[in-house]
This record gives C-alpha cells, structure tokens and sequence, in this order.
C-alpha cells in the first residue's frame, strides 16, 4: 500500500460521521473587521496613510513626465544611498509602464527592457531597481497584490533593493477579501505574493532593520490623468 | 514520576532559576503580546467572533479532511505541481533526497519551516553532500550557532545583539560587536550570492488551499519569495493539517496569523505558489513539489478527544503568554514544538510514553486557550493528555486504593465532616508542628446548616 494510501485511509476510518461535516462556515467578511474603509473615493488617501505607516513611499505625480521625473528621483537616492554609479533597473511589460519611460528617453536608456526579464541570476546581481505595476492596490491594509505572470516575474518585486509600483486610480480596491476575489478566477499565475512595506526583520532582539533579502525602499507613484 | 519527568523537571528548576535567562524572555514575550492585542482590537471589531470563525473553518477542515487533501492534489497537480505523500519523517527527507539526486542539486535554501526541524531535514540533506543554508535571519542564527529554534516563531529570541555579533564575527567575519543592521546586511549579502547559486529552494506552507492547488507562505524578509523563485526547483513540505477550503479563506486566517504571531495587521510577504513558471511567464522554477507529511498526525487524527490540536496555525501565541515557557524557556521542553502546543501534539505524535510527562509542564491557567487565534482549548488537552498517562501507566496498588478512598470521602460533605477527627488526632500526635493546620471547631457546612434551622 502507498503512503497515500495508508494516510487517506487512515484518515478516513477516523473520520466524524457525515452529519458533521456539513458545508463549510461562511467566507469571511468584512463584518469582522473593523477599520473598513466605506467609500471608493476614499482608497487613495487610506492606502497613502496605510501604506506610509507601513514604510512605504507613496507619490503623486500629476502625467506621465512627472511619473518619470519621481522615478529618476529614486534612482539617484539610491545611487547616493549605496554610493554606487548609475542604477540599473529592470521593467515589467506594461502599457503605462512603457508610457512613462518613453516620457523620458533618459530615464528609458537605464531600464532593461521586459525582454530581459528572464535573465539568469548572476546577471540579476547587479539590478537595482524593478518596476512593475500591480494587480490590486489594498486600501484597508497599505497592501499591494503582484502575480507572477503580469508583474514581471517572481524576482523583479523583490531581488532589487528598489521596489518601485505605477498604480492608476481604478487599481485600489477596499480589503484583502476583494482582492483574493478579483485574483482567484485568473488562470495565468504560478505565484501570487501579496505585499505590505519594504522586508523587514525583527529577529535581532525585536529591533526592526529594514531591507533584510526583499527591498529595503519600496514606492508607489500614483499616477493621475 | 518517571525518570524523564523527574529530569524535566530538574532542568525546567535550573532554567527557572536563571534571572538572567527569564529577564530576557520576559522583555521579549511583553514586546510581542503587547503589539498582539493592539493588533487584535485595531483589526478586528470582534476578536472573540473572528476567532470562533476561524475555529469554525479549521473544525470543518478536520471533519473533511481527506477529501480536502484529494481536493488540494486534483487541483496542484493540474498546474504541473508534483504532490508526494510521506508517511513519517524518514519517507520526507528520501523523497526530498530523491528529488535532490533527480536535478542534480550541490546547493539547497531553505526558509524557515517548522516541518523541516521535525523530520530534521538540513543534517539528511548534509549526510548527503548538499549544501543546505537557512535564508531566515533567525533560522541563520540558530544554524550557525548549531542548536535548534528556541521559538516556532522567533527561532533566536533567546540570544542578545551581543551575542548575535560575536557569532557572525566569528563565522562571517563581520566586525566585532556589529550592530542588527550591520548583521541583517551582512546575512543579506551572504544570501544574495546562495539564492543565485542555488538549485534547491525548500518552504514550509503555512495554509494549502484546496480549492486553487496553491500553498501560501507568510513571512516578513523576503527570504522566502527569493527561495521560491530563483533555484530552479523548488519543493515545499507541510502537515496533512495545513489544508483551507478555500482561496477566500486566507482573508480571515492571513491577518489572524498576523496579528497572533508577530502583531503585525499583515505580514509584509504573503505569497501564493501553484506550480511551475507558466509559458506566459519569464522566470521562476522549472519544478515544484509538495511533499505532504504525516509523521503522527494521523494517529493524533484517530484520538477524537485530542483533535482539534490539528487546528493550530503554528503562531506562537500560546508560547508567549504562557507562565511557564516564559519560565522554563523553549529549550527546556526537548522537543521541535515546545511550549502548550507543543507539550499538546508531541506525546502523539512521537514514540508513545516518551513526552507524556510535558503535560504537566502547565499551570492549567487557561491562558493559551484565550490566546489562540483558531479557538483550541489547549488547556484542556493537557488535562486530557494527563488523564491519557495516568490511564496508560500502571501505578502501584497504594495510589490507586488512595485516590479511591480520597474519592470516597470527598463526594459526600458528611463523611469529610466526620474525617475531622482523624485530622485533630494527627494534630495531636505531633504537637507544635505548625505545618499541621489548626481545624475549626464546627466546618463551614455545619454552621450553615445551624443558621438555616434557627
């Protein structure tokens, strides 16, 4: 007999008497939270002060040339930040990705293209920065919800120290719940990671140290219009 | 008291006695219970409710268990995920050595996993060649140090800053007396260079979702996204026990895990993986496996009084509010899971007679009862798990005929009012020995009964 065998076996001899077990308890809601975040015209803002309590930079950028202007801004205080030459990044492919950079041929010049998302890992090394959009942006919580099919892969939100998001209005939504549900019917990813802040750690005598393998700057640049 | 009680409990008095030691637990344990009920009362509008629900959901998992696991493999196995059955810990670690031989693995990163420290994965992993590193900073700690985690949550709690830095120094050669940032950086740059080597990425799974075939891992470093997504294999080991509904489900138990755990609303990465890179996709691994474990928990299954321990979500909430691990500290225990939980599931799930005795490491305070997120009533299992010994163990003829004739004489208040003259003619047969109370003339009973009649 195979382990399987012998363990659903098992399980089954052991199992309650059909009467109890019964259909599932209710999906969870948002009647047991509090903090809910009413009206959609209030996501941005609540994400804004979620995501900042969280350590995370939210920005605002009015079009697409000042979209690339805060990106250029990250870049250089990241270069002064790890003294390092001119940061390198990478880029998911996007429409309003692809919008932004082209804004800025200068800016465009430092970022691979989504072509050379699947690079192998030693060459990864040197990347400093990924840009990607994302699924869902998650008002209540400051979280943001990237799959590895549309965001660029698995290790461009979280190999670089530079995390930076493009997020548009219609991209929040209120909870983790309608995320999970806007995300669950998609065929198309392997992986689903759902963000809050840059990586973190507290396993030093509880003292939070920012930046421990993921990003240590994560930003989101809300573009209007 | 059998002699692995009688050393229990030496150890469990020489840790006690260690004020060093406690101070230390204390500072931390205060830290994290103390961000754990902010969270709780800022996330939820209800605790109470919120944990029921989730009791409720984890009740229905058990009850539905192998159909749920089935579920889980129909779905996992249609996205191209490899699920393997083990039935005890050495048919984990060679399906995880057979997998490793398969892909020709030199280099493995691991990220942190109870169910790895249970089948003791890393020195099978060693005995055959592979290079196996933690990608946890705790975990790293505890591996360079060469002992076990003292918490299932934080595996280094119990070291200093200090102390942390002198280890580095001496086996990473960091400067002496480093700061954490400088540590974290220092583990992070080691990290880098292995997760790009690495063949082999290992996980734990916090939840299966039987409904999407996907496993989720909850952490906050990112050490655990990296291992899911640059080795080119990447195997994930969980407990039959692990298994949720549905994919919705993860809204109630990420941030109940959360908010229990480490008193974060969220954990920074909480991260879904259901199979191999898609066609549509640029990297990621060419081959994923689950290995499901059993290792006991079928045998703690079949015990209907004991069950619902299977609930447990691996928080740590139980350890630290509990008096006595804050006491006794992790290591004292012995075991992989120390503290309620752990003195709960390990007489079941190892060698029978072998833990039995942990049920006693307990005050019966009910505190981790209260604390737990998925509703177990943990004391109460220590109290059924000492029943359990007691009825295993054939104590000798006097302790039997005294505990009936104690029965006996306490289920009726008459004959304990008439056992006060044998109580006065001890006090007499030893005069001046204070340790002998003083009986009242009349009990509380009597005197009752005489107000009632006059």
């Amino acid at each position: 007999m195979s382990s399987r065998e012998r363990i659903l076996g098992r399980l089954r001899a052991a199992q309650p008497p059909a009467a109890e077990r019964a259909a599932p308890p209710r999906e969870p809601d948002r009647s047991i939270y509090r903090d809910y975040p009413a009206r959609a015209e209030d996501y941005v803002a609540v994400f804004a002060e979620r995501f900042a309590a969280l350590r995370g930079e939210f920005l605002r950028a009015a079009g697409l040339a000042e979209a690339a202007a805060r990106v250029a801004g990250l870049l250089a205080e990241l270069e002064a930040s790890e003294a390092c030459g001119a940061a390198r990044g990478l880029a998911a492919a996007d429409p309003l990705i692809a919008a932004v950079l082209a804004a800025s041929p200068a800016l465009a010049a430092r970022f691979d293209p989504p072509e050379r998302l699947g690079m192998a890992n030693a060459e990864m090394l040197p990347c400093l920065a990924g840009l990607t959009r994302a699924r869902a942006l998650v008002a209540r919580s400051g979280g943001i919800v990237l799959d590895s099919g549309r965001d660029g892969g698995r290790r461009l939100s979280v190999f670089p120290p530079l995390h930076i998001v493009l997020a548009r209005a219609g991209d929040y939504v209120a909870s983790l719940e309608e995320a999970l549900a806007r995300r669950a019917g998609d065929a198309d990813w392997s992986s689903l990671t759902i963000v809050h802040g840059p990586s973190r750690t507290a396993d030093i005598e509880k003292t939070l140290v920012l930046g421990a393998h993921g990003p240590k700057r994560l930003a989101v640049i809300h573009v209007e219009a | 008291m059998t002699a692995r009680l009688r050393e229990f409990r030496r150890a469990a008095d020489e840790r006690a006695a260690d004020l060093v030691h406690r101070e230390r637990i204390a500072r931390v344990m205060s830290k994290s219970n103390a961000a754990s009920e902010t969270m709780k009362v800022r996330q939820f509008g209800d605790w109470e409710r919120a944990r029921r629900l989730a009791g409720q959901i984890k009740r229905h998992v058990l009850a539905n268990l192998p159909d749920l696991l089935e579920e889980f493999e129909r779905h996992a196995t249609a996205r191209g995920v490899e699920v393997l059955w083990a039935a005890d810990a050495g048919e984990a670690r060679a399906l995880l050595l057979g997998l490793a031989r398969r892909f020709q693995i030199e280099i493995a990163v691991k990220s942190k996993s109870m169910t790895t420290e249970e089948i003791e994965l890393n020195a099978a992993l060693e005995a055959a060649g592979i290079e196996v590193l933690e990608s946890d900073l705790g975990e790293l700690i505890v591996q360079l140090a060469g002992t076990r985690p003292y918490h299932i949550v934080g595996p280094a709690i119990h070291l200093t800053r200090a102390e942390i830095a002198e280890l580095f120094h001496r086996k990473l050669g960091t400067a002496p007396g480093a700061g954490a940032e400088e540590l974290t950086l220092a583990a992070r740059d080691l990290l880098r260079r292995k997760f790009a080597a690495a063949g082999l990425g290992i996980t734990g799974a916090n939840f299966l979702l039987a409904d999407a075939g996907a496993i989720t891992v909850v952490e906050n470093e990112g050490n655990a996204r990296l291992t899911m997504a640059m080795p080119r294999v990447h195997v994930a080991i969980a407990g039959i026990e692990k298994v949720l509904p549905r994919l919705a489900d993860l809204a109630l138990f990420l941030p109940l895990l959360a908010s229990s755990g480490t008193g974060q609303q969220l954990t920074c990465y909480n991260t879904l993986a259901r199979g191999p890179r898609t066609a549509g996709e640029p990297d990621g691994p060419e081959h994923m496996a689950v290995i499901l474990l059993d290792n006991g928990r079928t045998t703690l299954y079949a015990r209907p009084a004991v069950r619902q321990a299977l609930r447990c979500i691996r928080c740590g909430a139980c350890l630290n509010v509990c008096p006595v691990y804050r006491s006794i500290g992790g290591y004292t225990y012995g075991t992989v899971y120390s503290g309620p939980i752990g003195a709960v599931i390990t007489p079941h799930l190892e060698e029978q007679g072998r833990w039995e005795h942990l049920s006693q490491a307990s005050s019966l305070c009910g505190a981790c009862s209260a604390a737990c997120p998925v509703d177990i009533d943990l004391h109460r299992l220590l109290l059924e798990n000492r029943r359990r010994a007691t009825a295993e163990r054939k104590e000798g003829w006097f302790w039997a005929a005294a505990l009936r004739a104690w029965a006996w004489v306490f289920s009726r208040r008459g004959r304990l009012d008439r056992l006060r003259g044998v109580g006065r003619l001890v006090r007499a047969a030893a005069p001046g020995r204070a340790r002998v109370p003083r009986l009242a003339p009349r009990s509380f009973a009597q005197m009752w009964s005489d107000r009632e009649q006059s």
